[in-house]
C-alpha cells in the first residue's frame, strides 16, 4: 500500500470515529432537549467520585407514596410529639394541621387505650410495636391498627402507620349478627321439624284406635248379618273392609316414617348380613308365595341404627317382592362393597374414612329412569291401585333413614326389566 | 443451530426519578415483547452507587447500555420511543 493510500485509510478511519462521536453527542443533546433525561452524573475531578444531580428529587416516588396513600403516616419524637403527619392522618384525626403537628400524639389516643398505647410506645422506642388501639376523634372512639417503628439511628423519631378499622369492625359486627340470626333460625327450624314429626306420630297413633273399632265392627257385622245381606250389600262390606285396610296400612307407614325422623340416634356396629337375615326371616311367607330367589353376598359391617336399617332393608325387599312381572321368577340380589374414601361424584356426603356401597337389585317390573327422583317423594306412586298396592310412603322412609345415616340413595330402573337401589353411607 | 447468546442490558437510573421509573417500565416491556426470555437486565442505581457511573462513562440519566451482544451501544433517555430503542439496540422486532 502506498503512503498516500495509508494516510487516506487513516483519515477515513478518523472520520468514521468522529462520526460515531458526533452521533453520540447529538443523541445526548436531543435526549436532554426533549426532556427524557432528569439526572446527571457530574465529575469535575476525574479522580473523585461522580456526584449525582437530579432535576426532581430521587425520592419523588416515596414522597408521593406517603402523601397519597390511604393510611395515616406520621413521625413522632421520643416524647411523643408529632413532627410530621401525612394528609390522610390529618383527615383521620379530623383536626386542622396546626392542631396536630407540634402536639402530643397521646392527646389523640382514647383514654381507654392510653395504658396499652403507652406500653406499645415504650416497646417502639426499643424497636417495633404493633397493635389495636382506640383513637379519640372529637367525641368518638375509633378503632385503629397502629404500627410503630423506631427510626434510629437515621432519625430520632418513631415512624407510625395508622389504619382506621371502623369500617372493618362494623362489617365484623354485621357478620356476627347474621351468624346469630342464622343460628336462631336453625333452632326454630329444628323445633318445627320435631313438632311436625311428633304431630304425625300422635295423629297416626290416635287414628289407629277408631280405625280398629271400625274394622272390628265391620267384621262382626259381616259374620252376623251375611245371611241378611243382598249381594250388593256384601259387595259394599267388601269395599269398606278394603278401604279400612288401606287406611291401616297408611297409618302404619306414617308411623314408621315419623319414627324414622324422631328416633334417638344411637349407632351400633352391626353386621349387615345379620340384618338382612332377620328381614328375610320376617318376610319368608311372602318370599315363598312369590317363589322368589334371593342372593345375598358378603356384606359390610357398619355403625348403624339397627332398628332403622332393618326397616330400610325390609322396605326395599318388600318392594322387590311386590313389583314383580307376572310369570317371571323374581330374583333379588343384595351385595355391598367398601370404599376406603368418599367416592367421586358424592361431594354432598361428609368426608369420612370408609364408605359402604349397598346394592339391592331385582328383575321385576322396574320403572322409567325419568322418575328416579320422584320415587323417593312422600306419597308418590307410579302405579294405580289396580296394578299394585301401596301407600307411597315406603321409599320416602328409606330416603329418610339413609339421611339419618349421613348417606345417599339413588335408584336405577329399566321398565319391564328391573330396578336397582344404590345406597352409600359411611361405615362409622 | 448455534445457541443465541443472552442479551445483557444495563439500565442506569437515579433513584426513583420520574424518568428513571419510565425507562425501567419501557425496557422491561420491550424485552418481554421482543427478546422473550433471552435477556438479562441489570439495574444500576447511581444514587446508591455514584462511583459506577465511570465504568460505562455515564453522564445523562437514565441511560441504557447494551453490553452483550457486542459492540457496546448506548441509548440515552426514558426509552419512550420504541422504534428508536429497537433500532438503537439492533433488535429485530417481533410483530404481534
Amino acid at each position: 500500500m502506498t503512503e498516500k493510500g495509508a494516510s487516506r485509510d487513516r483519515l477515513i478511519e478518523r472520520i468514521q470515529e468522529l462520526e460515531i462521536r458526533l452521533e453520540e453527542s447529538n443523541q445526548l443533546v436531543n435526549a436532554i432537549k426533549s426532556g427524557e433525561v432528569d439526572a446527571f452524573a457530574i465529575n469535575n475531578n476525574s479522580n473523585a467520585e461522580s456526584e449525582i444531580f437530579t432535576l426532581q428529587s430521587g425520592d419523588h416516588a416515596f414522597r408521593v407514596l406517603i402523601e397519597e396513600i390511604g393510611e395515616g403516616a406520621l413521625n413522632v419524637t421520643e416524647e411523643g410529639i408529632i413532627s410530621f403527619a401525612n394528609p390522610h392522618l390529618i383527615k383521620l384525626f379530623n383536626k386542622s394541621r396546626d392542631k396536630i403537628v407540634g402536639n402530643s400524639l397521646f392527646e389523640f389516643i382514647h383514654p381507654d387505650s392510653r395504658e396499652k398505647f403507652r406500653h406499645m410506645f415504650r416497646n417502639a422506642l426499643k424497636g417495633q410495636a404493633k397493635g389495636e388501639v382506640f383513637l379519640r376523634v372529637g367525641d368518638e372512639k375509633r378503632p385503629a391498627l397502629v404500627s410503630m417503628t423506631s427510626l434510629q439511628p437515621k432519625l430520632s423519631t418513631i415512624g407510625i402507620i395508622m389504619t382506621d378499622l371502623t369500617d372493618f369492625k362494623n362489617k365484623e359486627k354485621l357478620i356476627l349478627q347474621y351468624q346469630q340470626n342464622l343460628k336462631l333460625k336453625n333452632k326454630e327450624l329444628s323445633t318445627t321439624n320435631k313438632e311436625l314429626a311428633s304431630f304425625v306420630y300422635i295423629a297416626s297413633h290416635d287414628l289407629q284406635e277408631p280405625l280398629r273399632k271400625i274394622q272390628t265392627f265391620i267384621s262382626r257385622l259381616e259374620d252376623k248379618e251375611t245371611s241378611n245381606l243382598s249381594s250388593r250389600g256384601e259387595d259394599y262390606f267388601q269395599r269398606i273392609t278394603q278401604a279400612a285396610t288401606r287406611m291401616q296400612n297408611l297409618i302404619e307407614d306414617l308411623l314408621d316414617y315419623s319414627r324414622a325422623s324422631n328416633e334417638n340416634k344411637v349407632y351400633v356396629k352391626t353386621d349387615m348380613n345379620e340384618i338382612v337375615n332377620e328381614v328375610l326371616n320376617d318376610l319368608h311367607v311372602l318370599i315363598e308365595k312369590a317363589g322368589a330367589e334371593i342372593e345375598v353376598g358378603e356384606l359390610c359391617e357398619a355403625e348403624v341404627i339397627p332398628f332403622q336399617f332393618k326397616q330400610l332393608i325390609l322396605n326395599l325387599v318388600s318392594n322387590s317382592l311386590k313389583f314383580t312381572v307376572p310369570g317371571r321368577k323374581p330374583r333379588i340380589t343384595i351385595e355391598s362393597k367398601i370404599y376406603s374414601e368418599r367416592p367421586n361424584g358424592l361431594r354432598k356426603l361428609p368426608k369420612k374414612d370408609n364408605y359402604c356401597h349397598l346394592v339391592i337389585s331385582d328383575n321385576g317390573v322396574g320403572f322409567s329412569q325419568k322418575y328416579s327422583d320422584k320415587l323417593f317423594e312422600l306419597f308418590q306412586r307410579l302405579h294405580s291401585r289396580d296394578e299394585y298396592e301401596g301407600t307411597g310412603i315406603g321409599l320416602a322412609i328409606v330416603k329418610k333413614i339413609v339421611e339419618n345415616h349421613h348417606g345417599m340413595v339413588s335408584a336405577e330402573g329399566k321398565l319391564g326389566e328391573g330396578a336397582t337401589f344404590n345406597i352409600w353411607f359411611p361405615t362409622n | 443451530m448455534k445457541k443465541e447468546k443472552k442479551w445483557e442490558l444495563r439500565l442506569y437510573i437515579a433513584g426513583q426519578t420520574p424518568k428513571s421509573v419510565v425507562a425501567l417500565e419501557n425496557i422491561t416491556k420491550y424485552c418481554k415483547k421482543h427478546l422473550i426470555d433471552n435477556y438479562n437486565i441489570e439495574i444500576i442505581d447511581l444514587l446508591e452507587n455514584p462511583q459506577l457511573a465511570e465504568g460505562d462513562q455515564i453522564f445523562a440519566i437514565p441511560t441504557l447500555v447494551r453490553r452483550v451482544p457486542e459492540p457496546l451501544r448506548k441509548i440515552i433517555g426514558d426509552l419512550s420511543n420504541e422504534e428508536k430503542v429497537l433500532v438503537g439496540l439492533n433488535i429485530r422486532p417481533i410483530d404481534k
